[in-house]
Parts: structure tokens; sequence; C-alpha cells
């Protein structure tokens, strides 16, 4: 048995890190600049600062999040890709000079554009100018800095026009300026003069070994580090503190309901097969199993939470107003008496898969030769039900253990945005409002591993069950 | 089916003549058979071609111009003329561009019993009116059978056109689902982990491909990959199936291009390659991702919303349900004696996969195919209901149950789209197990 764990164990690395990987990638894909985001959150309570001190800060933050670093442990890329374009910090520029490279493949040349680039801009910041000038240097400034962003020909001819103009215009710039201009736009030119397109079709493989990104990444999340949340600046693992509670409380008993309630139904439709009781069970269940969460959600909120009808449960949340000050049992009522639509509703789908699949299960078992010997010896109708037929056939029903623990985890996004229950559902539809990809990352993460972790809980529950599985399987 | 019954039918012609006139029925015609026993079968299999026709013609059933007419001496189509004018091949003359068609006088005019399209704003009838109370309109015809919502659009018109949107996602995207699943579940199947050998060489060989395969389909092409996703669901499938043939094209050359190895003993040796257990393990990753989770996170990033989106992502995802069951159709046929006949007769590989093997182990995966467009159409409007599906223009019947959320006392936002939903997805499913049932008899009791 021991040894079944073991390997089953082993098999879900690779799935696991394949999982890691897609969720890395995703979180790779982000629009935006999320250095740039988690700055602003921090200067958000500093106040402004100065230009060095937040180059400084970009590059702290950069360095934390390992933005600073090779994607992966090993890269494909074309041959004009050097190594190190890691190394350029800002992410737009970075973006900008790789679609460079994958426009004109030669990257002494870019290079060295983009390094005129940043001489011109810093030359261009420190002059001194008269104030009649004012607007014009602010807005070559504005063109010098967008120009390190925009990877397209016409926009960089576009940038270049506008500031040969201002510089024509203002004496001072132009005087200090233009053989300056003059060289950025030779050094275009000489891009587009020697581009060296089929260095593109050249794959090259490197090795970064563990200091990349990826690496870095994993580390942070086995260490529960998701980063910080991009819509109220709490770090996210503290937002899933606060929302799993809500979430393993309903789920937890969603599925004791659900079992307490399936299996004795199923058995009972077991006995009475093909009578009108199994008729009407099957086509209720049948129907139930068929009926989208959110439908039932709102039947049974416009029938139980309107003042129209009946007023039983209150439509929304999870405690009364007030309710701090209850005692700790009064609480707890409290807070069951809100949770008791939201776990029917999240329980009764699971309660007609299970059932169903029990009455099939037993079904095909009860015309076994080992049930009617039991018969035969005169056991009673309860004992071959209970003990000799349910037994053989609970393998289905394990199978629904696979969605316990991701239940537990991620929660019905449906049903707890209804009823507007604080947990993980909810904050991931929060998050999807609020733009906030390091906890939609997160609980995608989260939500993924839980899966696994599920699914291998109920294979070793099967090979309990049945140990035919552990031993077909070696 | 068909097609191996028809070219396996040759050789059974002898026998077929020699044996009683009464010839066994075909797997066919017996499954037809047992599926038409049933009535409540026969009622959701009508109920699902009510849906299509309702689908397929939403825009003759509800349009917010009538069907045909006739204004000042001149006969229109106006609906078809739209159709036309989408494509650029007609144009809207002047007046008949700013003609307030509801209040135009016609010589006659036939109009769709509805006379609103689902986008259709009644300014006149906010606020979500029931069909039953007060409601400023000029005459009955055009009535709000089933209300309105909040902004004042028809509730029936929204049921008709969703119907199109369920359908055509919960359809086009199992398609998506079906292709993919059948190809990969069918090569794992057939080959399982015994049947495959190919030489170190080719093995080797058929990695390096893999690896520069990917670098020309995907890495190259990154640029055009990533314009693709913001361009909307066809793009981006075209993309990622130009990228996948051109990685799998050039391992199949570089395969090929290994043979000129053979003469070196040791690369010739033969290896068997477990394609079943690598499919498996993908099969295991897809499924533990969490879709709508994955949608949800995916359709935040994306930067347009749009129908083919959902179609592709929900595609992409499902695949791997279809892959299982037709693996394992696909292991228990490549067993059965007509395979191993073809393989005798010393037929490719593939062929015997794709032509004798694969249409006899469809009919299990039409199960799951039935299932797929009920869990489709589920997850559409699921995602609708949430607000991360389709375009916030695009009326569904998910994004009306979504906005009868915030007014519950509008019973008629809720329980029409209800209703809507919960046939459909029953009969979907219904279908489904009448299919199984008819396939399988051994479940039900007087099969």
């Amino acid at each position: 048995m021991l040894k079944y764990i073991i390997r089953r164990l082993f098999v879900i690395i690779p799935t696991m890190f394949v999982i890691m990987v897609v969720s890395f990638m995703i979180s790779r894909s982000v629009p935006g600049d999320p250095i740039q985001l988690e700055m602003e959150e921090q200067f958000a309570r500093s106040g402004l600062l100065d230009s060095k001190v937040k180059d400084a800060a970009y590059a702290e933050i950069s360095h934390k999040l390992g933005y600073d670093l090779p994607i992966f442990y090993f890269s494909l890329q074309a041959m004009a890709f050097p190594d190190t374009l890691h190394r350029i910090l800002r992410l737009p520029e970075r973006a900008s000079l790789s679609k460079l490279i994958s426009t004109y493949g030669n990257w002494n040349e870019i290079a060295a554009y983009f390094q005129l680039l940043k001489q011109v801009g810093k030359k261009a910041e420190t002059l001194r100018v008269p104030p009649e000038e004012g607007a014009s240097h602010l807005e070559i400034r504005r063109a010098l800095e967008e120009l390190k962003w925009t990877p397209k020909k016409e926009e960089i001819c576009f940038q270049f026009d506008l500031i040969d103009s201002l510089a024509a215009q203002n004496a001072m710039l132009g005087e200090n300026l233009k053989t300056d201009f003059q060289m950025l736009r030779s050094a275009f030119s000489a891009i587009e003069a020697n581009a060296t397109t089929w260095k593109l079709y050249v794959p090259t493989l490197s090795f970064h070994g563990l200091g990349n990104h990826f690496h870095k990444w994993l580390v942070r999340l086995l260490h529960l580090d998701f980063g910080i949340s991009h819509s109220d600046h709490r770090p996210v693992i503290d937002k899933i503190k606060d929302a799993l509670p809500w979430t393993m409380f309903m789920g937890f008993f969603s599925f004791a309901i659900s079992y307490c309630v399936a299996i004795p139904v199923g058995v009972y439709s077991v006995r009475k097969r093909y009578q009108w009781q199994d008729r009407v069970m099957t086509v209720g269940l049948f129907m139930l199993n068929s009926m989208p969460t959110f439908v039932m959600a709102l039947l049974l909120m416009t029938l139980f939470c309107n003042p129209e009808y009946f007023q039983i449960f209150p439509t929304s949340g999870v405690s009364s107003d007030g309710s701090e000050n209850w005692s700790f049992f009064g609480r707890v009522w409290d807070h069951t008496y809100h949770l008791i639509l939201p776990t029917l509703v999240t329980s009764y789908g699971s309660i007609a898969f299970v059932s169903r699949q029990m009455r099939v299960g037993m079904l095909e078992t009860i015309n076994s030769d080992y049930i009617r010997t039991a018969r035969a010896k005169g056991l009673p109708e309860n004992v071959v039900i209970w003990k000799h037929t349910l037994r053989n056939s609970i393998l289905p029903v394990i199978t629904n253990f696979a969605n316990f623990l991701p239940a537990l985890i991620s929660g019905s996004v449906i049903t707890e945005t209804i009823f507007s229950v604080p947990g993980m559902g909810r904050l991931t539809i929060n998050s999807i409002a609020a733009f906030d990809h390091p906890t939609l990352l997160a609980i995608f993460t989260l939500g993924a591993i839980s899966t696994l972790v599920g699914v291998l809980i109920s294979d070793i529950l099967y090979a309990i069950v049945d140990p035919r599985i552990k031993f077909s399987k070696e | 089916m068909s097609d191996a019954q028809s070219h396996t039918a040759p050789d059974n012609t002898e026998p077929v003549k020699a044996s009683p006139p009464t010839p066994t029925p075909s797997l066919r015609s017996l499954v037809v058979g047992r599926f038409r026993r049933n009535r409540v079968n026969l009622l959701a299999y009508r109920f699902v071609v009510v849906l299509l026709f309702v689908a397929l013609f939403a825009d003759g059933i509800a349009y917010d111009k009538p069907l045909v007419c006739k204004y000042k001496g001149t006969l229109y189509f106006p609906i078809i003329a739209d159709y036309l004018s989408d494509l650029n091949i007609y144009h809207w003359e002047g007046d008949m561009f700013h003609l307030q068609w509801r209040e135009a006088e016609f010589d006659w005019s036939l109009w769709p019993p509805v006379r609103y399209q689902a986008f259709n704003i009644d300014y006149q009838n906010q606020r979500c009116l029931s069909p039953f109370g007060k409601q400023r309109v000029e005459n009955w015809k055009n009535w709000h059978y089933l209300g309105t919502t909040h902004d004042g659009r028809d509730v029936l018109s929204g049921l008709v056109h969703g119907t199109q949107i369920s359908l055509t996602i919960g359809v086009f995207s199992v398609a998506l689902a079906g292709l993919i699943g059948i190809v990969i579940g069918a090569i794992a199947g057939f080959y399982g982990d015994d049947r495959l050998r190919l030489s170190t060489a080719q093995i080797i060989f058929g990695l390096l491909g893999l690896v520069i395969g990917y670098f020309y389909g995907f890495q190259v092409r990154s640029t055009a990959l990533g314009n693709a996703m913001t361009m909307g669901g066809i793009s981006l499938l075209a993309q990622i199936t130009i990228g996948c043939t051109l990685m799998f094209g050039i391992s199949f050359g570089f395969i090929h291009l290994a043979r000129t190895l053979h003469w070196i003993p040791f690369l010739a040796k033969r290896r068997i390659v477990w394609v079943d257990m690598l499919v498996s393990r993908m099969i295991e990753v897809f499924t533990s991702i969490p879709g709508l989770l994955l949608i949800i996170t995916l359709m935040s990033i994306a930067e347009k919303k749009s129908i083919s989106l959902i179609i592709v992502m929900i595609g992409l995802l499902a695949w791997p349900n279809v892959a299982r069951y037709m693996r394992g159709e696909m292991l228990r046929v490549r067993n059965l004696e007509f395979v191993q006949a073809a393989r005798s007769l010393g037929f490719k590989e593939v062929r015997v996969m794709f032509r004798h093997a694969l249409p006899n182990s469809l009919a299990p995966v039409f199960v799951v195919l039935a299932f797929g467009v009920a869990g489709a159409i589920l997850l559409e409007a699921s995602l609708s209901f949430i607000g991360v599906g389709v375009p916030d223009k695009v009326v569904t019947w998910g994004s009306m149950l979504g906005e009868a959320r915030s007014d519950i006392s509008a019973w008629w936002l809720s329980l029409f789209p209800s209703l809507a939903l919960f046939f459909t997805i029953t009969s979907l499913n219904l279908l489904g197990e009448g299919i199984r049932d008819a396939l399988d008899p051994r479940l039900s009791p007087n099969g």
C-alpha cells in the first residue's frame, strides 16, 4: 500500500510542475507593468519622490520579484536575441527592445541606438533652458521617453520629426541637442540598414541555472508568498486567509450533507428498483442534476428571501448587524443561519450526482452471483444491501471525493457571489473587477494544486477499497 | 460508423447472399430503434431540434425590422438586406437608412413574431416591466410578451437570441474539443504503451524536431501569436493551428530523416514509445486545471471579449474528456478481429487507425459530446452570469439571469431564462443518456 502511495506521489510531481509553469506563464503575460504597479502602491503611502529614488525602488522591486533574471531554467530563442536582455530593468523598455530585435535582428545596432537614446534623454533632462522654452523642453523630454517604449517604425519617425521641429523652433534647445538628435536618427537608420533578419531564424539554446525568474517565483510560492494585492495593497495570502474559512465551512458541510442524503437515497432507490418510487426518484434526481447552480440559487432566493413570498432566510452576507457583540454560540448560530441556503445550493448537485452513481453501481452488482448467494443464505435484505452490495458499488462514489478538496479551497464562484459569502469564490470575482492579477493567480494556483491532491486522495481511497487496482497497476 | 461498414461490405457480399432472407440488423439501426423506444428520449431529441431551429432562425423570430415589406411601392427584405450590408454587399439608401421601422407606414408588411432585437433598448418601457403589467406601447403587436429588463430590453427577444449564442458556443466549442480529443485519444488508445516502436535515431530526431518545431512554430511567430490573442478567437485558433502544424510537421520530417542513420547498429535498435502514458499524463495535467478559474483569469487578461474567444477557450480546455473516452474505446477496439485483420493485410498503421478502428469506436464518444454541449452551455451561462464572458452588448441567458439578481422581485427576468437553460441542459443530458443506454442496454430494465 505504502509503495503504491509513494509511486503515485512521484507521478504527481511532473504534473504539478507543468501546472506551475502554466500558472507562471499566465502571470508573465498579464498586460501592464507589475513592478510599476507595485511601486505605485508603495509610493501611495510615502508620497512623490524624485526620479533617482524611483529608479532605485524600481530596481529593488524588480529584484525582489525576480524580473531581473532570465525567465526559465533554459531558453530557446533566436540567435538575434542577446542572453542579457533581462538586465534591462524597465519592462516596457524590454518589451519594446525585444520587438525591435524581432523586426531587425541586429542587437548590436539596437543596443547602440538605445544607449544613445538614454544618453540624450539624460542630457535633455539636465539641460537648463530659458523659461520661454520650458514647454518645448518638456515636450522633447516626453518624446524621448516615448521613444524608449515604441518599437514601431512609423511612431519612431513621428517622434523624430516632432523633436526636430521643436528643436528648430527653440534656439537654446536646438543648439545644445541638434547633433544628438542627428546621431539618434543615424543610429536608427543604421539599425534599418544593417538588419540581419536571418538571425531570427537560427535557434540557440542557453541554460541559466537556478538563478531564474520561475525558480524564484516557485520558491516564493512554496513559502506561500503570493505577492501584494493590486486592489488594496494587502498581501494576497492575508486576503486568502480571511476568505478561506468561509469557503471551507461551506464546503465541509455541503459534503457532509450530500453524503448523508445521497447514500440513503441511492440505497432506497435500489431497494424499490423499477417500482414507481424508484422512477420518481430517478426523474427527480436527474432534473436536480441538470439544474444549473445559479438557477437553483436564484430560485431559492426568490422563494425564501423575498418579502413577497416566504422571508425565512437572510438574502446575503454571513452575519447579522450588530452580531459582533453576541456570545460565541450566538455568533456561530448566526453564521450557520446565514449559510444554510448557500450550503444547500452547493450540495444539491453532488447529492444528485452521488446518488445516481450509487444507483447505477448497485444495480450492476445486485444481480451478481454472490448477492444471490447472500440471499440464499437467508440473510435479511437489509444486510444484503448495506453490507454486500453497497461495499462493492462504492467506487463511483469515491470518485466524487476528488472534488472535495477543490471545493474546500476554491469554493463556488457562483453561489458565493449570489449569496455574498466573503469566501474564495467571491474573492475571485472581486479580484476580476479590480484587475487584481496576483490574487487571481494565487487562487488559480491553489485551485489547481488542490484538484491534483484531490485526485490523488481519491486514487488512494480507490486502492484501499479495491485492492485489485493496486495490483493491476503494479 | 456507416463509413466503416460500407467499406467492409464488399467482403461480406457472399455470406449475405447465402444467409436467410432476414439479415441481422446493423448496430446503427439497433441503436436507433432502442433510442426511439423511449418516449422521453424522443421528447428531448425534438426539443433539441426546436432549439436548433430557433438558433438558426433567431433573426426571423425576433427582429426590429419586418421580414418582408412594401414601402412606397418598392418591395424590401430588410433582414436579408441587413445581412448583405454586414457583408458590405448592399447599402441602405438615404431615407431607408434613417427609417423608423416601427412607426413607418408600409403598403403592407410581414413582421417577425417579436418586434425587438435582443440589444434594442425601448426607452419607454424601462425598469423591468412585467408581461402582465402596464406597458407603454402603441398596439399589442409591440407588446413585450415576456416583459422587459432594467434597461428596457425585450426578454423574449433576449431568450431567442440567447438560444443562438448558447448553441453556437456549445456546438462549436464541443466540435473543437471533439476534433482534438478524438485525434489525440485515438492515437493514445491505438498505440497504447506497446505498439509504437521507433528506432533510437528516430526518437532522438523526433524530440529534436519537436524542439526545433516549437522554435519555428511558436517562438519565431510569437509576435503574430500575441497579436492574435487581441484579435479574437478565430485568429487565435488559426495561429495555434499553424504553430502546431509547423511543430509536428518538422518533428515528423525529422523522424523520416532519421532513417538515413539506420546503418549504425546502435541507432537502429527499436524501442517502445509509451504513447498512452504520455497522453494520459497530458490529460491529467489538463483535467487538474480548474477550467472556470482559468477562463476567468484569461478573460480578465484578454483585451477584447468575444464569443469566438470563449469558444476557443472552452474547446481547448474540454478536449481531455473526449480524449479519455476515445482512448478507452480505442484500447478495446484495437484488439478486435477486424482491426487485427486489417493490420495483417499489411495496411499502414495510420490507415488502420483512422479508417478502420476510429470509425468503429466513435459511438461512445457521441455520448460525451452531448454532455459536453450541455457543459459548455452551462459554462458560458456561468461566465455571462458573473459578467466576464461575452461582450457587454450581447444578451445571453446567463447575462439576463445576472441582471435578475439585482432585482429579485422581477420574476420574469429570472424565470424565463432559468427555464430555457434548465430545459436545454436537461434535454441535452437526456439525449446523452439516451444514446448511452441505447448503445449499452445492459442497464435498462426492459432493454
